[in-house]
């Protein structure tokens, strides 16, 4: 019932047919091989946006080698009625990500105020990067269908991995706004991206 | 943010993972109850998806790959299903369940999600909705009143990232006899050491405790949850310390009634 992206996206984003959902189906069985195989077709797609999120490459490697170690052990959960193998690997690295930098974010905060400039960098870094690819043309398009204000708040939630709460402070903007920002920005992009549930 | 069309509203942020652990609960509360809404995250989610699709691939340093395949070996695997109780057993017969919502205020909710790995359970979650509204919908008869479970569960997840990524953090791998691999990791600044226990599940009717073991002296240092991810104990272990694991009855032991299934030597 999930993920059901418009067909061509999926092939063409995840660049491999002979299927991840299959190599995880192995590796559910302790298949090493296929869990080797695995990484290899995927590895730069969580790496690029972990690090992405991360920008540290040190700490980028860590938390790629957590989702890696995760999927390793988890396999055997994944559904593949439930969506695409890329898509659930995808969702667990952005997820590790985030966590990463609300820890990173944390400690920074103790210390100094540094941790917003580094945010408005990283945002400058995905707009280069997503220009580059082909699946990325394609986002960027949805992308520019937002309002500014729209876009800019859904890239600080994703890329920067900000919380809707932390992005209303930074942009000196009600949360509720914020809230409702991200949420129109997400079903506008939902609509141009051809996305349907 | 208790009134269900802020709740609502939050379907986006959701979607980015923009959202506390407490909020993304709310939103999972919600979703029991409204298909309108968990179609909207389920097509949001995607779409956050489609948004990662689009960063550019970059390849990861060449020895990450080496360690991984090194790592796996000394990994145990999760087994198709879940222990009873868990997701997977409850999915059937509670998505639908109504009466919820007379249980259940939003808050109760909330102390009721991370019923075990709340990082993996919500990642899980977030992949199968039907399956999240059985976890919640399970949870909530168990821990309906619980905001000290609240307290006690959601506040570590915040200690744990802390110490597992303090830049001052140590770690100690040890194996489980019968399989498993106990993760031992403290950081002096947080004052903080966490236990991961991986493919250990202790009998029904059984709890695995944890000891501090110093020269002759064993103390206990807590129970670890079957349905939790990591345990965290306060300060952090002297030089030469041990921890060690044993199964229990229920409710624990003063002193260890088994012989450990690890023990951990703990150097600095």
């Amino acid at each position: 019932m999930l993920v059901v992206m418009d067909p061509d996206v999926g092939d063409a984003l995840s660049g491999m047919r002979d299927t991840p959902e299959h190599r995880l189906a192995r590796i559910a069985e302790g298949d090493r091989r296929a869990f080797a195989e695995l990484y290899d077709a995927t590895s730069a797609r969580l790496y690029g946006l972990i690090r992405r999120l991360l920008i540290d490459p040190a700490q980028a490697e860590e938390v790629t080698q957590e989702v890696y170690l995760e999927i390793w052990q988890t396999a055997s959960r994944y559904k593949p009625e439930r969506g695409s193998a890329v898509s659930w690997m995808l969702t667990m690295a952005h997820r590790r990500a985030v966590d990463r930098v609300r820890a990173s974010q944390a400690s920074r905060d103790r210390d100094s105020r540094i941790g917003i400039r580094d945010y408005d960098r990283e945002y400058d870094q995905v707009a280069e990067h997503v220009e580059i690819t082909m699946e990325g043309a394609r986002v960027k398009r949805a992308l520019e269908g937002l309002t500014e204000l729209q876009r800019q708040a859904v890239e600080l939630a994703y890329f920067g991995g900000l919380t809707h709460t932390e992005i209303a402070a930074q942009l000196h903007v009600p949360v509720g706004t914020i809230k409702t920002r991200i949420r129109d920005g997400m079903i506008r992009l939902r609509d141009a991206m051809g996305v349907t549930a | 943010m208790t009134k269900r069309e802020d709740v609502h509203l939050l379907s986006g942020a959701y979607a980015l993972d923009a959202v506390t652990a407490e909020e993304a609960a709310l939103v999972e509360a919600a979703m029991v109850q409204s298909e309108e809404l968990r179609s909207e995250v389920v097509g949001l989610s995607d779409t956050a998806v489609a948004l990662g699709l689009g960063i550019a691939p970059i390849a990861p340093p060449a020895a990450l790959r080496a360690r991984l395949l090194d790592a796996i070996d000394a990994l145990p695997q999760q087994p198709a299903e879940e222990p009873a109780g868990s997701l997977d057993a409850v999915e059937p017969a509670s998505v639908d369940a109504p009466r919820l919502d007379v249980v259940a205020p939003a808050e109760t909710v909330v102390a009721a999600v991370p019923a075990g790995d709340h990082l993996a359970s919500r990642r899980r979650r977030r992949r199968r909705p039907m399956a999240a509204l059985a976890l919640v919908a399970a949870a909530v008869v168990l821990f309906s009143g619980g905001f000290l479970v609240q307290r006690t569960l959601l506040e570590p997840q915040r200690e744990y990232t802390s110490v597992v990524t303090a830049s001052d953090r140590q770690k100690v791998v040890g194996s489980v006899a019968g399989g498993g691999v106990a993760t031992v990791t403290w950081s002096p600044s947080e004052h903080r050491t966490a236990v991961e226990l991986t493919g250990v599940t202790p009998p029904s009717g059984k709890v695995l405790q944890l000891w501090s073991v110093r020269g002759d002296t064993i103390t206990s240092a807590g129970l670890y949850d079957g349905g939790q991810r990591y345990a965290l104990i306060a300060g952090t272990p002297s030089s030469g310390e041990v921890l060690a694991v044993s199964v229990e009855p229920d409710g624990g032991s003063t002193q260890p009634t088994t012989r450990p299934i690890v023990q951990v030597r703990l150097d600095a």
